[in-house]
């Protein structure tokens, strides 16, 4: 078996042929998916709620009282951008469930969420501090520490970005790895006997699977969203 | 064909980010606006209602006091009037025992003074009678021995002595 990146499904032709990914494409269906849902649980919201209702206010709730807590932030905007990354990040990871290859396991994916993550922590530290003010806090406590500082800044979105990608895509390796061992356990044992069903990869996947894909993609999911309120949060403060 | 493991071009994150713009107005228009709208709009209403539940038991109390203070004054008004017309009625009820007394002390004395007035009447008459039976008794006893002046004379005066006697 070969573990490779997300196959290529087609190829615009137009900039001397844009390759447009697996990935790419499982996010399209994913926003139609998340789209369907949003619409099923907003379907004809009443003052009085009734039952999806009353769980889709529970998440916006949740998700704008994390925000509040962990920025101070009130507005709207980001709290949706929030509650945004974590439904498509936890859909993604989620979408290997149904046997597409999850657009998290993509390094280009979460790269391209944490450098958002990324502007906006800047975009913050500038409003706060001032144009002057952001580019002194490079040089700040020396001269000397510039590099570090740009590192320390860099730092932050690759590293929400790497750990995002590994996760989930470790997960669908180990997953592979673990289909291929058990088949082959099953050919060495049972092969003699005549059972050519690789009887094996009963059972031990499911549980594997449901660490990898449901706990793995919900932890990941709330790690990233965390991580970007924290950063946020701080790049507000530095104010004080 | 398939892109190496760890790979990323400018055509993956550009389309990325447009995803992650499709799905984020998505999610602002179709989930939060609304429902944060239904939200407020309950925090409001319940808001209101709680303001006129106050307003409505304030003026409530307002209205008992009213209320209190009106029973309370009719309630005294009650007890004069009822102390008034017993009071009144208690003074008719002594005039008109006073008349009565008064009347009938009167009719008492008429009574008392017409009977009077019949016995002496009466007694008269029949000492009158008894003088008339003695004296033609008498005469008719002892006949012409006396004169009928002389007679009359005698018995007058045992008569007047009768008289003062019996009364």
């Amino acid at each position: 078996m070969e573990i490779t990146g997300a196959k290529i499904l087609f190829t615009i032709p137009i900039l001397g042929g844009i390759k447009v990914s697996e990935t790419i494409v499982n996010t399209w269906l994913v926003i139609v998916f998340l789209f369907v849902l949003i619409k099923i649980f907003t379907w004809r919201i009443e003052k009085i709620p009734n039952g999806k209702q009353a769980l889709a206010e529970k998440f916006v709730l949740f998700i704008e009282n994390l925000v509040k807590e962990n920025t101070g932030k009130t507005g709207n905007k980001f709290a949706a951008y929030v509650g945004t990354s974590f439904l498509l990040s936890i859909m993604c990871s989620l979408s290997s469930l149904v046997g597409l290859r999850p657009p998290t396991a993509d390094l280009a994916t979460t790269l391209s969420w944490a450098a958002i993550v990324f502007f906006i922590i800047q975009i913050s530290k500038i409003r706060t501090l001032g144009i002057k003010g952001y580019l002194k806090s490079f040089l700040s406590p020396a001269f000397i520490m510039l590099p570090f500082n740009i590192i320390g800044e860099v730092a932050v979105p690759i590293s929400m970005a790497i750990r995002h990608f590994c996760n989930i895509f470790v997960g669908c390796v180990i997953g592979s790895l673990m289909g291929v061992f058990l088949t082959f356990l099953s050919t060495a044992v049972l092969g003699n006997l005549g059972v050519s069903v690789p009887i094996f990869k009963v059972g031990l996947p499911a549980i594997l699977s449901l660490y990898f894909d449901l706990f793995g993609s919900f932890i990941q999911a709330f790690v990233f969203i965390m991580l970007t309120m924290v950063f946020v949060g701080q790049a507000i403060e530095t104010e004080e | 064909m398939t892109n190496d493991i760890v790979s990323f071009s400018v055509p993956d994150i550009v389309f990325t980010w447009l995803n992650l713009l499709v799905i984020f107005l998505i999610v602002k228009k179709f989930l939060f606006k609304p429902i944060k709208g239904i939200i407020e709009k309950r925090q409001k209403e319940v808001k209101d209602m709680y303001l006129r539940a106050e307003q409505a038991e304030k003026k409530a109390q307002n209205l008992e006091a009213q209320y209190t203070e009106l029973l309370t004054k009719a309630r005294l008004e009650a007890a004069e009037i009822v102390k008034n017309a017993t009071e009144a009625a208690q003074s008719k009820a002594d005039t008109i025992v006073e008349q009565a007394k008064v009347k009938a002390m009167e009719l008492l004395e008429k009574t008392q003074a017409q009977i009077q007035r019949e016995k002496d009447e009466s007694l008269r008459e029949a000492f009158n009678k008894v003088s008339d039976v003695v004296l033609i008794t008498a005469s008719k006893l002892i006949e012409k021995e006396m004169t009928m002046e002389d007679h009359k004379e005698i018995i007058e005066k045992i008569l007047n002595d009768v008289k003062t006697e019996v009364r």
